[in-house]
């Protein structure tokens, strides 16, 4: 049975605590002269190329909110962090890691080719490239355009289906319940970063796979971290991919 | 059913709902530069193929239902198999007469290749195709819902599983992919009933007029 207000007081702390981390992180820049004048400055300061500044700054922000967050939902919900991580890899394992990142991106494929043959033939490819913070990371050099959004993939997955998803399992929410949860917050979070309607519709798309998935193989193997490993690989992978699509794109082979 | 299990059950099902999509670009691609001599390597028929098998094997290796691969005994379910094989193509022609008003030849995949490599993939692909979704997809539907109601589902996601060839395809796929489900449950649950029905469908569409996508 439901702890009524340990459960409550968990769900309330972690809407609060996601909420708190997307907005101080998008709010403060919001204003493109705002970004201006901050870039300039911090590149005038550092001698850092301007078109870097963002894309380094956004992310120190975005990981250092999230860990802060992280570890208040954890104190919250009297978590520790080894035990969610903690996985006791076998071969059955590790092919269903294998099997779930396959799935994650082949029900995602699905889900845009469903948007790119409804009427009005939506253009995934360059309506990702037009994310801001994925603009942000792919001026970035080869490596970094990996690195970064595979670093905060795996916060996004320790702090969603890590502390939230035990944490709200350890107040005795039912398992179902926490999956919706968990998902619907995350989701909730990634289209709160959005500017268009069809962003927010393929951000949504792919965070309801990966809230389904991720969820779904941390239930079975007890532990976050396989879902890290796909969350990580998955955000690297779509944010090169539409890196190499809009050059294409700008490019048309002759 | 134990939450882990149901989890389990699950994530395999939506793990390999769409096996195609996971690699139908990075093989369009690779059939491209073949085509225009930039690359060599695996035919992107035969590597999609096996592709889809890889996901097959994977789904049987954590699949949570016993006992997924059985032989049909009875010769007889390979004769109907081979009917069905032989039939499947020419009712497909059929539904997009009645759709379309006009014989429309089948779709060709962008990869597809000609010469025995080509007849290779198509029996590989049938092979894939039918291990995901007669031999696990539909077992472990079944251990959720009625037979029939995964019958119905599982024949909704082999069709749009073909959404890349267009709509009439879907409908197409799922009316055959009924097909193919019922021979399965039939024959008692002897996936290389499917198998045989798929195979002889897919040789006889390799001789069958086709159009490129």
């Amino acid at each position: 049975m439901i702890g009524i207000p340990r459960a409550l007081l968990f769900a309330v702390a972690a809407i609060g605590l996601t909420a708190a981390w997307l907005a101080a992180y998008r709010l403060p820049f919001a204003d493109p002269r705002t970004r201006q004048r901050v870039r300039l400055a911090i590149s005038s300061l550092t001698g850092l190329p301007a078109r870097y500044v963002f894309s380094i700054l956004g992310t120190v922000i975005y990981l250092v909110l999230g860990g802060a967050a992280a570890y208040a939902l954890l104190r919250v919900g009297r978590l520790n962090p080894v035990d969610l991580l903690a996985w006791r890899i076998s071969g059955e394992g590790a092919a269903l890691t294998l099997l779930a990142g396959i799935g994650a991106s082949a029900l995602t494929a699905f889900a845009m080719s469903v948007l790119h043959a409804l009427p009005g033939r939506a253009d995934v490819p360059t309506t990702v490239a037009d994310v801001r913070w994925i603009q942000e990371i792919v001026v970035l050099p080869r490596p970094w355009r990996s690195l970064i959004p595979g670093i905060s993939g795996a916060l996004e997955e320790f702090y969603f289906r890590g502390v939230m998803l035990f944490g709200l399992l350890a107040t005795g929410f039912p398992v179902w319940a926490a999956l919706v949860f968990t998902g619907a917050v995350f989701t909730a979070g990634q289209v709160a970063l959005t500017e268009s309607r069809m962003q927010a519709t393929v951000l949504a798309i792919s965070s309801i796979v990966l809230s389904v998935v991720c969820g779904l193989l941390t239930v079975v193997e007890g532990s976050v971290l396989p879902a890290i490993l796909i969350h990580a690989s998955f955000a690297g992978y779509y944010t090169n991919m539409s890196v190499r699509r809009t050059a294409v794109a700008a490019n048309p082979p002759r | 059913m134990p939450i882990r299990t149901l989890c389990l059950s699950l994530l395999v099902l939506v793990s390999t709902a769409f096996p195609a999509q996971a690699f139908r670009l990075t093989f369009a691609q690779a059939a491209r530069e073949q085509a225009g001599g930039t690359s060599r390597g695996i035919r992107p028929d035969l590597g999609f193929a096996l592709a889809v098998l890889m996901v097959a094997g994977l789904a049987i290796a954590v699949s949570p239902v016993e006992g997924l691969f059985r032989l049909a005994i009875e010769p007889r379910w390979y004769l109907y198999a081979a009917a069905a094989g032989l039939i499947a193509p020419f009712f497909e022609y059929l539904i997009g007469l009645i759709a379309l008003r006009k014989l429309v030849p089948l779709r060709l995949h962008e990869r597809a290749g000609t010469g025995a490599v080509a007849v290779l993939a198509v029996l590989v692909a049938a092979i894939a195709e039918e291990m995901v979704f007669r031999g696990i997809f539909l077992p472990v539907l079944s251990e959720l819902v009625p037979v029939m109601v995964a019958v119905g589902i599982t024949s909704v996601i082999y069709g749009l599983n073909h959404l890349y060839f267009g709509w009439l395809a879907v409908v197409q796929k799922t009316l055959t992919g009924v097909g193919f489900c019922l021979l399965f449950v039939w024959s008692g649950y002897s996936v290389l009933v499917p198998i045989a029905a798929h195979a002889i469908q897919n040789l006889v569409a390799q001789l069958l007029p086709r159009r490129k996508p």
